[in-house]
């Protein structure tokens, strides 16, 4: 697996954004499934850089990922932070009205909707998930 | 990302090319903001050429909605791709707004 390690923080969001982005296209991934790694990408980059070192300054995340013969795209974001399960995380009430719709909790929300498999687990005091998106249609 | 404003009747038809992510969407939001605080309370969001949303877009949108519902305003909207309306479709958007095929069918929920 090829992996980019970079510090948190907003400004290298692009970076990954072209990493993955460049990878998955070389590999042929239709564009509906680009988008969809796309969106969870900048959701759960966005979510360490906002939310993983709020307590002891700044650290790094790491992303792999990797295209396998079985057709399935595999992602996984790593970081040092506090610990935090986006699975764990409840889904907003997607029936409320706009005065009572809460502003957070929508992109784990859209993360578990894009993704076909997620998973998380701490390990040696870092976060790791990981996601599988199965591919429909390979471009050559 | 690029937003252009265009006054139509009563309305405000706001355009939004290009991607609508975290780092594009607080200037998007403030953008709307301030015609909203000029009085422009009635809003079609034209997505034709919206390429990519994530949660930091649709953040803003709700906010605007809810800056808006407090003026006594509104905002619906048109031309989203395939992709955009499933994205506003599982985050529960399809049941909170109005969606139409078009700016000028848009509009007419606005005639007086």
């Amino acid at each position: 697996m090829d992996a980019l390690r970079l510090p948190a923080r907003m400004e290298y969001l692009e970076t990954f954004r072209s990493y993955v982005l460049e990878k998955a296209e070389k590999w042929g991934i239709d564009q509906e499934t680009l988008f969809k790694i796309e969106l969870v990408l900048e959701e759960l980059l966005t979510n360490v850089i906002r939310y993983a070192y709020v307590d002891g300054g700044s650290g790094d995340v790491e992303v792999e990922c990797s295209f396998q013969r079985d057709n399935r795209f595999y992602l996984s974001i790593q970081d040092w932070g506090k610990p935090f399960d986006p699975l764990q995380r409840e889904d907003p009430d997607l029936t409320k009205g706009v005065n009572e719709r809460e502003i957070g909790g929508l992109g784990i929300h859209l993360v578990r909707q894009m993704a076909d498999q997620v998973s998380y687990n701490r390990e040696e005091n870092s976060n790791k998930v990981h996601l599988c998106f199965q591919i429909s249609t390979v471009c050559t | 990302m690029q937003v252009t404003f265009n006054k139509e009747g009563n309305a405000l038809v706001v355009a939004v090319k290009g991607r609508l992510d975290a780092l594009t969407a607080p200037d998007f939001e403030s953008q709307c903001s301030s015609h909203i605080e000029q009085g422009h309370v009635l809003l079609v969001a034209d997505l034709t050429e919206l390429e990519y949303i994530s949660s930091a877009g649709l953040r803003s949108i709700l906010q605007i909605s809810k800056k808006l519902k407090q003026e006594h305003g509104q905002i619906n909207f048109c031309c989203l791709s395939g992709i955009i309306q499933h994205v506003f479709s599982i985050s529960g958007f399809d049941s909170m707004f109005s969606f139409h095929d078009s700016v000028a069918q848009a509009l007419l929920q606005y005639e007086r």
